[in-house]
């Protein structure tokens, strides 16, 4: 299997160089990114040097680190320095960052090798990454469908095995959705687990980075290289256990929660996959158990109005003053940035920031902020009550199975397919997406598992599990990407 | 719903200029996303007292220690235009004819 085991053989038995390794990923990229659209950027003079240094290494007899010398993309709302860092956004085409955010810090300092910064929805605001200024990312499975938002260029590098792995990030189910539509793994850690500094803030108290990968081991040994506490966010608490040591547990016992009447599909096919999965893990000895979410359907207007308001203050810096996109033509400072805007940020932007303004001004606040976010932390305790019944709880991942490109729906209707992925981001709680099955028409889908507040390792074990007892005939082989 | 002078005062607030096609667009937009948002109102959970779950929502406090700040010229690096070290917008007078 193509995992990071694998590529990490290749290095250390010097069956390949690293530059070589590199070299079969930014080849593979640069053929196929024309078409797919996964890249933004694709950094190769980046990543040779990388590999250089990690040749270099090998070449002193050293050891390699878990990820070292292994490519790796990374979603363009996530600072690098001196790379440009867009968030798929006119406002910043040519944003060029001076500082790294504390996750690719940490894997840069790991040797991870940087093939180039993914393709998403503007400033993560989206679910098809139709909303990207630099055009959609095609899902690898079939050009004509999305591959997903909002980190959907990240996922297609993944699954189309032009990235060994992945870094996107989650505000209301931005890993795990284009995860489900592509058919890799996507992990939303818990909140506070990875460092949000450097990350582009998109609604600050729901924002997560996460894992993207092919493989639940590679998904647990990424986390555990990115989740370290971080003193430059308040909010960052990092994670005390090794996921990737804990895995191979015997799930024997475990309690899954399935909430069949509240948390289900409106797509046959995906409710069959969570079925599935059901099965599988009973038969691998886990306890199901019926749990009632009766509050679900609560959570898409409470997460709409707190993470827009979110929005709408945190894009409040884009004035065309101190960076990004800049109108030439204006009568005073005031109208400069008001032009600035409105011609630097595309629609959907624009309809969040109308809405987070509106839920935020006078006459609404109380009606509407205040009012979601007593009731975020009323959710908040049920999740904490459920959560003392079972020890993980199946899911759909998406209600759908992937979009057609271009299909046209309205605001609202596209909001609502968010109804399986926002509540965890609610209310802080870590959750993947595991590939579980496949529609008629060859396209992938993924199931979900919720677990409790900083027990990655309880669902990633789980995860491990699916994955060996159903020998990994989940994950697609596609024609295309480096072929090693 | 959402009248147009509505939408035109929250574009205000947001420092959006909007034409009067895309403020007619967000107005029919904004009534049936706002109409969306009132279905929090439909919800049978006690609505809670607190705002914020203190045992989740702490802050780690750090030690207040000067630390060395950034590089000025790294910061007005992606400003489009700068004077010493300040950020400069071209003003009324210079910047031409105002389009639309």
């Amino acid at each position: 299997m193509a995992d990071i085991k694998h590529y990490r053989e290749l290095l250390k038995t010097k069956a390949l160089s690293c530059t070589e390794l590199t070299e079969a990923f930014l080849s593979a990229a640069e053929k196929e990114n024309p078409e797919l659209n996964a890249y933004i950027s694709i950094t190769k003079d980046a990543a040779l040097k990388t590999a250089a240094e990690v040749d270099a290494k090998i070449a002193r007899g050293e050891e390699l680190g878990p990820l070292e010398g292994i490519p790796v993309v990374i979603k363009d709302n996530i600072c690098t320095k001196g790379i440009r860092t867009t968030c798929a956004s006119r406002m910043l085409e040519n944003y060029v960052p001076f500082y790294d955010a504390t996750v690719w810090e940490l894997l840069n300092a790991q040797g991870a090798v940087l093939i180039g910064k993914g393709n998403m929805d503007e400033f993560a605001m989206g679910s098809t990454n139709e909303t990207s200024y630099f055009g959609r990312a095609k899902n690898p499975h079939n050009y004509d469908y999305v591959a997903g938002g909002s980190s959907g260029g990240v996922a297609a590098a993944v699954a189309g095995k032009l990235a060994a792995f992945g870094i996107g990030t989650d505000t209301g189910g931005s890993i795990r959705q284009p995860a489900s539509f592509c058919g890799v793994y996507g992990l939303k850690p818990t909140y506070g687990a990875v460092s949000r500094y450097g990350i582009v803030a998109h609604a600050s108290s729901f924002d997560q980075a996460g894992v993207l990968a092919n493989s639940a081991e590679d998904t647990a040994l990424v986390f555990d290289a990115i989740s370290k506490r971080d003193e430059r966010d308040m909010t960052s608490v990092g994670s005390k256990v090794s996921s990737y040591e804990n895995l191979g547990r015997s799930i024997k016992g475990l309690k899954i929660g399935i909430a069949s009447e509240d948390l289900v599909a409106s797509d046959e096919e995906v409710n069959a996959a969570v079925e599935n999965a059901k099965e599988i893990f009973k038969s691998l000895g886990a306890e199901i158990v019926e749990i009632k979410l009766p509050f679900i359907k609560d959570c898409l207007p409470v997460y709409y109005i707190l993470a827009c308001a979110e929005a709408s203050s945190n894009l409040g810096k884009f004035d065309g003053v101190r960076y990004g996109y800049h109108a030439e033509d204006y009568d005073d400072v005031w109208d400069m940035m008001s032009r600035t805007r409105s011609e630097g940020f595309g629609d959907e932007v624009k309809r969040r920031i109308i809405l987070g303004t509106y839920v935020l001004s006078s006459g609404y606040f109380d009606a509407y902020y205040k009012k979601a976010q007593r009731l975020r932390a009323s959710i908040t305790k049920e999740f904490d009550k459920i959560l003392d019944t079972c020890d993980m709880i199946l899911a759909p991942t998406v209600p759908i199975t992937p979009l057609k490109a271009g299909a046209q729906m309205s605001p609202v209707d596209l909001y609502r397919t968010d109804i399986c992925t926002c509540a965890v981001n609610i209310v802080g709680l870590p959750s993947m997406s595991v590939p579980a099955g496949f529609t008629e028409n060859d396209l992938p889908v993924g199931v979900q598992l919720i677990g409790g507040r900083f027990k990655e390792d309880v669902i990633l074990n789980a995860a491990y599990a699916f994955e060996k007892a159903t020998e990994g005939r989940y994950i697609k082989s596609l024609e295309m990407g480096c072929g090693i | 719903m959402v009248s147009v002078d509505e939408i035109k005062r929250i574009a205000a607030l947001a420092k959006l200029h909007l034409t009067e096609e895309e403020t007619a667009l967000l107005a029919e937009q904004m009534s049936s996303i706002v109409a969306f948002a009132d279905e929090i109102n439909n919800s049978k959970l006690p609505v809670s007292e607190e705002v914020l779950i203190n045992e989740y929502d702490r802050t780690e406090f750090r030690e207040d220690e000067v630390v060395p700040s950034s590089d000025v010229s790294d910061i007005l690096n992606n400003s489009g235009g700068t004077q010493g070290n300040f950020f400069m917008v071209k003003d009324k007078a210079k910047a031409g004819r105002r389009y639309g």
